[in-house]
């Protein structure tokens, strides 16, 4: 292994584990040493801005990790809330149990509501979920024997356990719920799950790429931010002692929406500034009715405009800038290499490692080949790849070349799964692939880049490296819910794994750069590091080298080559730089108008008539 | 037979001002890509300029219209200017999430200004009805549908052969490229939140005039509206109006056949329905972007 990642210096406290935890402890805490001070109404009002938090948090989780808009959340709180009236007057159990159900049919209520999202977009989304917020509010308006219609219906004074509890008391359970609802939502967000939504919001195509179902991940998101409704929807029934279906209306469905963003849709702690600016604030300063929601209205509008990041986003800008861990010098440039280097001086690193390159015969067992049988492809009239055939054979480099339009990319994006095939099959290994089924590609070991990048905006260089080993990760939800020992060593593995690619590809100094900062040179290395640092055992290569200089596109083409001999993996490598191509592969592939026109070694290709046509025009 | 006939025309009427309103909506998805969800409280907002210029204060019709078009055209042109421009054309989204904090400070500063009151209007519009054949023909009704195929014509005529119609029209394919060969991209945009804001204006006061005026009086009609559009796939004119008038007939049709419950949830199930099935409307071309 080479040197470490350099060391920064970082204050004391930056480095307590679960610092975040604690503050919010800390605060809570706080919360419950004045209440003794609080009258019976600020009790109340404090109970209301802790549920709105919940609420808001939900959409933290749902929009701002996973991209999905919700202005259906009145319903799933009003789920919550006849979840409660139901089991209190079904059972006799108290508060335990009412969370228990409230949970459980808002993530149900809340799957339901997310299932538009497997075939539409954002804000088709927000539509879907607006009608059917709308629909919920006429099915709460007509079940009068639960909801008693219009004129509502009394809730039942909380108990828990058996015991009866008063507003103060109420407000305990309440701050007490919300620490364990936060936790969950913060432990969920910081490891495999929260990056998966992170990765779909901001790059669905290489998010399924990497392995991840878009439905399932957008899908899971709605459960999870329905249990915390739910949830929150037992607090307000008790909080508020007497319920109608009036209150679940759209209107309260966008106020939870604009609480989430006012105080910051990226941050946990965001939710519950927002829920004291739009719940507890105007409460306290006992403004009257409409100039309370036009101010927060306005408030509302001008953030949108000038500070999309919201309280908590603008605090976190301010931090960085002026707070002591503020922004060091810019990194150096990355130092380039010619190729023949890199092998050279990789060779040299395992040899003193005492670490042999992989063995042909390790290649062979964990590369994998690719079998390309007869595919075609066809968008409406045009057939872009016409009966495509080409073995692959494991542990090679193979180069897929052609003029533009050639087919190249098409064909690569159906082995990944992103078109259908007219014709044919295509197979890793034994399996024939499934069309469009582009997470299927990952758990067979097939990782692939992208011409035009697909990177993650917003998230560092160290968040795509993990975000790259989603499939390898080695543990799951529970364990990350909980923190068990399978996920502290799955993020201590994948960590390293990181650090490892980073340094091979020349980005250790840049981990905790966000991509968008990045040079165009830099981003393609953070795309082709995503894909590598996984260990694909079948590497789809697209255009690498394309918009880099030659020396850069060197430099990248050959480190990633030296890493794939190492690990033994298959590269197919697209490229439009010839003469890269041939100095690099075992094997050429050249298509032309969808068809192959030559697949031989590089010295036999170079000198086919029609390839050399096909290049140099005839 | 005649039962069914008259739903039919009931609900060609009603679905007249869906049309208008849906206009207002598909107008700004078409150029913006946006739904507006302030639709509803812009136009309740001016059509209280209208009522109350025109009865409270006694001022006569004409001076209620001249007042409410003025503030139409105020209202359009300030949400461009202070809301729409600023936010630039990164996240569509964002748009629409203001417009939905632009509805809620437009309908309480509506109950501030006007009061929470519920008003009954006296309309400057014929009353009565007259029979043909058969047909029970609401006066009141036939004028607003008369107003709002006017208006609607009107808005097709504009959009074909004027300038900013084909500044719009090309606006709306491509923003970009529109700004890059001349199209007055600022023009075009301020132009189409003005229009739309017309548009409702003029919704809303048909409205009113068989209604109520009250705070929210519009929001039912918006629903319907938007479902029209949805049906007619968003972004497209011809689309809306025809969503408008079909789902005006279904609605009027459920009423006389279907059970309340039907009635109530139909808009919702069918914006629904087309998500789920036909994104794009029974009209709209879907873009890879939205999809």
């Amino acid at each position: 292994m080479s040197a470490p990642a350099p060391e920064r210096a970082r204050p004391v406290w930056a480095r307590i584990p679960g610092r975040d935890v604690l503050l919010a402890l800390l605060a809570i805490i706080v919360v419950f040493g004045i209440s003794g001070i609080l009258t019976g109404y600020q009790a109340y009002v404090v109970t209301v801005v802790v549920i709105f938090t919940i609420i808001g948090a939900s959409h933290t989780v749902l929009f701002g990790a996973a991209g999905q808009p919700s202005v259906g959340h009145a319903a799933l709180l009003g789920a919550g809330v006849y979840a409660t009236i139901a089991m209190s007057r079904i059972t006799s159990f108290g508060m335990e149990g009412e969370l228990v159900a409230g949970i459980v049919i808002g993530a149900l209520i809340g799957v339901v509501i997310g299932l538009p999202s497997l075939r539409i977009g954002s804000l088709y989304l927000a539509i879907a979920t607006l009608a059917l917020c709308i629909v919920a509010q006429q099915i709460y308006f007509e079940w009068t024997g639960l909801t008693g219609g219009g004129a509502g219906t009394q809730v039942p004074p909380p108990t828990l356990f058996g015991t009866a509890y008063t507003p103060l008391g109420l407000l305990y359970i309440a701050l007490v719920v919300m620490g364990v609802a936060m936790l969950f939502a913060r432990n969920l967000l910081r490891g495999r799950q929260g990056r998966a939504w992170n990765a779909v919001r901001t790059s669905p195509l290489a998010a399924s790429s990497l392995g991840m179902s878009l439905g399932l991940q957008k899908v899971g998101a709605f459960g999870v931010s329905g249990a915390m409704v739910g949830c929150a929807g037992v607090l307000y029934a008790h909080t508020v002692n007497y319920v109608s279906p009036q209150d679940f209306s759209l209107e309260l469905s966008i106020v939870t929406l604009v609480i989430a963003i006012i105080g910051g849709q990226r941050y946990l702690w965001g939710a519950a500034l927002g829920a004291i600016f739009v719940e507890g604030l105007p409460e306290m300063l006992r403004t009257t009715g409409e100039f309370r929601y036009v101010i927060y209205g306005v408030v509302f509008v001008v953030i949108m405009i000038f500070f999309p990041g919201g309280f908590a986003g603008g605090i976190v800008a301010l931090w960085r800038r002026f707070g002591p861990g503020r922004r060091r010098a810019a990194p150096a440039e990355i130092e380039l290499a010619p190729t023949a280097t890199i092998v050279e001086a990789e060779l040299a690193q395992s040899t003193a490692r005492g670490t042999e390159p992989a063995s042909p015969t390790a290649v062979g067992e964990r590369g994998i080949g690719l079998s390309i049988r007869d595919v075609r492809v066809a968008f409406g009239g045009v057939t872009a790849v016409d009966g495509v055939s080409a073995e692959i054979v494991p542990g090679t480099v193979v180069g897929l070349v052609g003029p533009n339009g050639a087919g190249k990319t098409t064909l690569l994006n159906a082995v990944s799964g992103f078109v259908g095939l007219a014709g044919g099959e295509i197979a890793v290994g034994d399996t024939v692939l499934r069309p469009r089924r582009p997470a299927q590609r990952r758990a067979l070991g097939v990782g692939r880049t992208f011409q035009n990048l697909s990177l993650h905006e917003g998230l560092t260089v160290m968040d795509h490296l993990m975000i790259g080993q989603h499939a390898v990760a080695g543990y799951g939800s529970v364990s990350q819910v909980l923190r068990l020992p399978p996920f502290v060593r799955g993020e201590r593995r994948m960590r390293a794994d990181a650090i490892e690619t980073a340094e091979m590809l020349g980005l250790a100094d840049l981990l905790d750069e966000r991509v968008e900062n990045l040079a165009y040179g830099v981003q393609k290395r953070v795309d082709v590091a995503r894909a590598v640092v996984a260990r694909p055992r079948l590497l789809l290569l697209d255009e690498p080298a394309a918009g880099l200089t030659p020396d850069e596109g060197d430099d990248l083409v050959g480190r990633v080559l030296v890493h794939s001999r190492h690990v033994g993996a298959t590269v197919v490598l697209v490229e439009h730089n010839i003469e890269l191509v041939m100095r690099v592969t075992d094997r050429v592939v050249a298509l032309n108008f969808g068809r192959v026109i030559a697949d031989d070694v590089p010295d036999v290709v170079r000198r086919q008539d029609d390839f050399v046509e096909a290049y140099l025009g005839g | 037979m005649s039962a069914f006939l008259q739903a039919i025309v009931n609900g060609l009427m009603t679905g007249g001002v869906y049309a208008l309103l849906a206009l207002s909506i598909a107008l700004i998805f078409k150029t913006m890509d946006a739904v507006n969800f302030a639709t509803a409280s812009m136009g309740a907002f001016c059509a209280f300029l209208f009522f109350q210029v025109g009865t409270i204060l006694n001022l006569g019709w004409g001076a209620g219209l001249a007042v409410s078009i003025v503030g139409a055209v105020l209202l359009g042109w300030a949400v461009e200017r202070g809301i729409v421009r600023p936010l630039g054309s990164g996240d569509l989204f964002r748009l629409v999430l203001a417009t939905m904090g632009l509805d809620i400070v437009l309908n309480n500063a509506t109950q501030i200004f006007f009061g929470s009151g519920v008003q009954n209007i006296n309309a400057p519009l014929p009353a009565g009805g007259v029979a043909i054949a058969g047909l029970n023909i609401d006066l009141t009704r036939l004028v607003i549908l008369g107003v709002a195929v006017a208006g609607a014509i009107v808005l097709g005529v504009v959009l074909r052969y004027s300038n900013l119609g084909v500044g719009m029209r090309a606006y709306a394919q491509d923003p970009q490229a529109a700004t890059l060969m001349g199209v007055p991209a600022r023009t075009v945009s301020r132009w189409t939140w003005i229009i739309s804001s017309l548009l409702g204006l003029i919704a809303a006061i048909m409205v009113a005039s068989v209604s109520v005026l009250s705070v929210g009086f519009l929001q039912g009609t918006f629903i319907s509206a938007f479902t029209a559009a949805v049906l007619g796939g968003l972004s497209s004119l011809p689309g809306a109006v025809a969503g408008g008038f079909i789902l005006g007939v279904l609605e009027a049709l459920s009423i006389a056949y279907a059970p309340r419950a039907v009635t109530i949830a139909l808009p919702v199930l069918i914006i629904l329905v087309v998500l789920l099935i036909r994104p794009a409307g029974l009209f709209g071309r879907l873009s890879a972007s939205r999809a």
